[in-house]
């Protein structure tokens, strides 16, 4: 019988997967589904809870969770593309994101 | 029972186009992974019964968000910077072995956890009006916190992103 | 409702005037930069009376307990307008220069004032989440928004990424959170691990450490610090010391809202972690900022390190000593503020100075013997060196005073004596500072920009208040103590 664990082993699943794409790969637009993938398994883990335990509150947690993943898929890409701008024309290293 | 096996159907896609968006070299295909699994997910939200998320989730991830990622990386002239900042490294094996204890932490905390497991079959999911009251009553403030914030990303994007 | 509105004034007047702002400079592209700076400062100068205003209520949860207004919310309200008031002072001539453009910057920094004093404000994670997310992607965008240089966008990326990976990781928390507890809100915590003390689901601590890694990225505690040199060093100066002062202190907020008061009574299953953060925090930041020659990369992990000191008031913090420590945490987050606001204010003017083709100059060695050509700034920097040091009569002495003095209070003595083992580490490369101020001869003379009026009052506001504080505490720490007495 598939009950609420389950769900939840299934976000907890897809959030890890999301955290590694951001851990091992290097390319930015990658990184970057990778979190939006994070942001997707807290969603399916919030519609689970609502319906579990019958409360709308996780539902509206949901519309949230998507507008500030909008909000930072807007910023973020336009930041990507603030960098390239520079990057077409100067010839520099690779960013390091983990370099302390 | 139709439950069950539309879960296991739609978490195996699921997983599996997760895994692809990881995987892949050419992030177009990740795209395309990665709408495939917003794909799954909108599923077991009806299958969760609640069909207006199900239809925001394809509308605003699939339709909006993946469009702007697909629409960046058609913008970004990729042919010469491609090869110096989109490099596939091969991903270390400790990483591996932290992805799987990660999972299995995760997983085993989870199951540690007694939830009531009752109800699912009765359980009723929320019309989009009661969704709605409560989006307009009890988290009014928070919505009007989400325009503000909607409106910083427009200015935002512009101020970062135009020509000089 | 009207009533509910009125006690919102404070936050209600930063988005009318950022708003404001922004289409006046939509409006009259070519009009002038001075016109959308004043009416900036008037905007943080009203939200100011109406936070005085709302002082004399006595804590009143509004909008379905999203938000509380009391003494807490309100100090914090009025520390990020200060903040945010010397941060404008400092940008001015970032602005008249276009460097950035003006409108959207002040709307961008009014918006993420507003959002920090939410911070404060929150008493739900939804409403946490929230504000939390409007503080960080201002922050994003502001640390890109000098396009003009590379470093600029390079910060802004690497900000962005760690950024929303960390938001993952808080928002994962909430809705585990969410889970066992059944609601968003403090309080509901707070009734949770009081109740079920003994038998808290794994699943609850799971959420507890995810919050945690969240809001220790925005702090910025080692492990979750890689990004702070690399941002605060490509971020414009001003809004690096508004990053390490304002966007910390409602983070340390945040944190003592949720863990400090809501969770307190789960606090000694975890003080080992905390411990942990402390002395780690403590020691890679000074030791990190030893080898640093650039002045601003030196200052980051100063910044990160003095996180670290503040840490150990979290540490010390029971259900006897909370008063006093978390006075502590707020006297020196004032304290701690007002010095590196002066501080990045002169970074500002020197490489402002020595800068040429657009890129900084941020070298320790390019600042030999700027405090012999000016005496004055030179004596203010002196001020601040010894402020960060901790040497008295500076409220940098008087800050770690109550902060070691509180773990002394919880019998942390070890702990002091770390403490105080860091301040004498630091003291080597804030001295180096200085020692290139004095000791080294000027390179070549050059015409020399004066220093703006602007970035003169925010030297001459941070040196007075540095003294000040250092020298009369006791006022401040008691009306700090009294704002944090009934929170508990």
């Amino acid at each position: 019988m598939v009950g609420y664990s389950h769900y939840l082993i299934l976000s907890a699943v897809l959030f890890t997967i999301g955290v590694f794409g951001v851990l091992l790969r290097r390319n930015l637009i990658i990184i970057f589904m990778s979190i939006e993938l994070m942001l997707n398994s807290v969603n399916l883990s919030l519609v689970a809870i609502s319906k579990f335990t019958q409360s709308a509150d996780g539902q509206i947690f949901v519309f949230f969770v998507i507008t500030v993943a909008a909000v930072e898929a807007a910023v973020g890409l336009a930041i990507i593309i603030s960098l390239f701008r520079h990057k077409q024309t100067t010839a520099i290293d690779e960013i390091n994101l983990m370099k302390g | 029972m139709w439950h069950n096996i539309i879960f296991w159907i739609l978490s195996i896609l699921c997983v599996g186009c997760a895994l692809g968006v990881v995987w892949q070299r050419n992030p177009v295909v990740s795209a395309v992974f990665l709408v495939g699994s917003f794909v799954a997910l909108a599923g077991l939200y009806l299958n969760l019964n609640a069909p207006f998320l199900a239809a925001i989730q394809i509308i605003i991830y699939a339709g909006a968000i993946m469009v702007l990622f697909v629409f960046v990386m058609m913008l970004l002239d990729l042919h010469h910077p491609l090869d110096l900042y989109f490099r596939f490294t091969k991903p270390k094996l400790p990483k591996y072995i932290v992805l799987g204890l990660f999972i299995w932490l995760l997983c085993t905390l989870i199951l540690a956890t007694a939830f009531p497991l009752a109800i699912p079959d009765k359980a009723q999911g929320f019309t989009v009006a009661q969704v709605a009251i409560l989006l307009f009553s009890k988290y009014a403030f928070p919505f009007e916190l989400t325009s503000l914030l909607l409106l910083i990303a427009l200015v935002g994007g512009v101020v970062l992103a135009k020509k000089k | 409702m009207t009533a509910q509105i009125f006690n919102l004034s404070p936050i209600l007047i930063l988005i009318v005037t950022a708003l404001f702002v922004l289409l006046l400079d939509a409006l009259f592209p070519r009009g002038d930069k001075k016109l959308v700076f004043t009416l900036s400062l008037l905007g943080l100068l009203g939200s100011t009376v109406a936070s005085f205003q709302l002082w004399q209520l006595d804590g009143l949860s509004l909008l379905s307990e999203a938000i509380r207004v009391d003494h807490f919310s309100l100090f914090f309200t009025l520390l990020s307008l200060a903040i945010t008031f010397l941060t404008f002072l400092s940008a001015f001539p970032l602005m008249k220069e276009n460097k950035v453009p003006a409108g959207e910057f002040s709307f961008f920094l009014l918006s993420c004032c507003a959002g920090m004093s939410l911070m404060a404000w929150s008493t739900d994670l939804i409403t946490l989440f929230l504000s939390l997310e409007i503080m960080s992607v201002t922050a994003y965008i502001l640390t890109g928004i000098e396009r003009e240089r590379l470093t600029s966008s390079e910060g802004a990326l690497k900000y962005f990424l760690l950024g929303a990976f960390s938001t993952g990781f808080l928002l994962y928390g909430i809705a585990l959170l969410y889970a066992t507890v059944g609601s968003t809100q403090f309080s509901a915590l707070a009734n949770y691990a009081m109740t079920s003390k003994h038998s808290l689901p794994p699943l609850f601590y799971t959420g507890v450490g995810l919050l945690t890694v969240g809001l220790a990225f925005k702090i910025a505690v080692v492990p979750f610090h890689m990004w702070v040199p690399d941002v605060y060093e490509g971020a414009p100066t001003p809004i690096t010391a508004f990053m390490a002062t304002g966007i910390k202190a409602v983070s340390f907020a945040a944190f003592i809202r949720i863990f400090l008061i809501a969770l307190l009574s789960l606090k000694a299953n975890w003080t080992m972690i905390l411990l942990c953060f402390a002395v780690g925090t403590m020691t890679v930041g000074n030791l990190a900022a030893l080898v640093q020659t650039n002045i601003k990369r030196m200052l980051a992990y100063s910044s990160i390190a003095h996180a670290g000191y503040i840490f150990i008031a979290v540490c010390a913090t029971t259900h006897q000593s909370f008063e006093l420590s978390t006075s502590a945490i707020l006297f020196y987050l004032i304290a701690y503020g007002l010095m590196t606001l002066g501080a990045f204010a002169i970074v500002t003017y020197a490489s402002s100075l020595y800068s040429k083709h657009g890129q900084e100059k941020n070298m320790i060695s390019d600042y030999a013997g700027f405090g012999l050509r000016f005496p004055l700034l030179g004596g203010a920097m002196i001020i601040f060196m010894l402020s960060f040091i901790g040497v008295p009569p500076t409220a940098g002495f008087m800050g770690k005073f109550y902060l070691f003095g509180s773990a002394i209070k919880s019998h942390l003595f070890w702990l002091a004596m770390v403490g105080i083992l860091n301040s004498v580490i630091s003291s080597y490369y804030y001295l180096r500072i200085l020692v290139a101020f004095y000791m080294n001869k000027p390179k070549e003379t050059e015409a020399l920009t004066p220093l703006p009026l602007s970035l003169g009052v925010v030297i001459f506001i941070a040196a007075l208040g540095t003294i000040l504080i250092g020298l009369f505490p006791s006022k401040i720490f008691a009306i700090i103590l009294k704002t944090v007495t009934p929170l508990l």
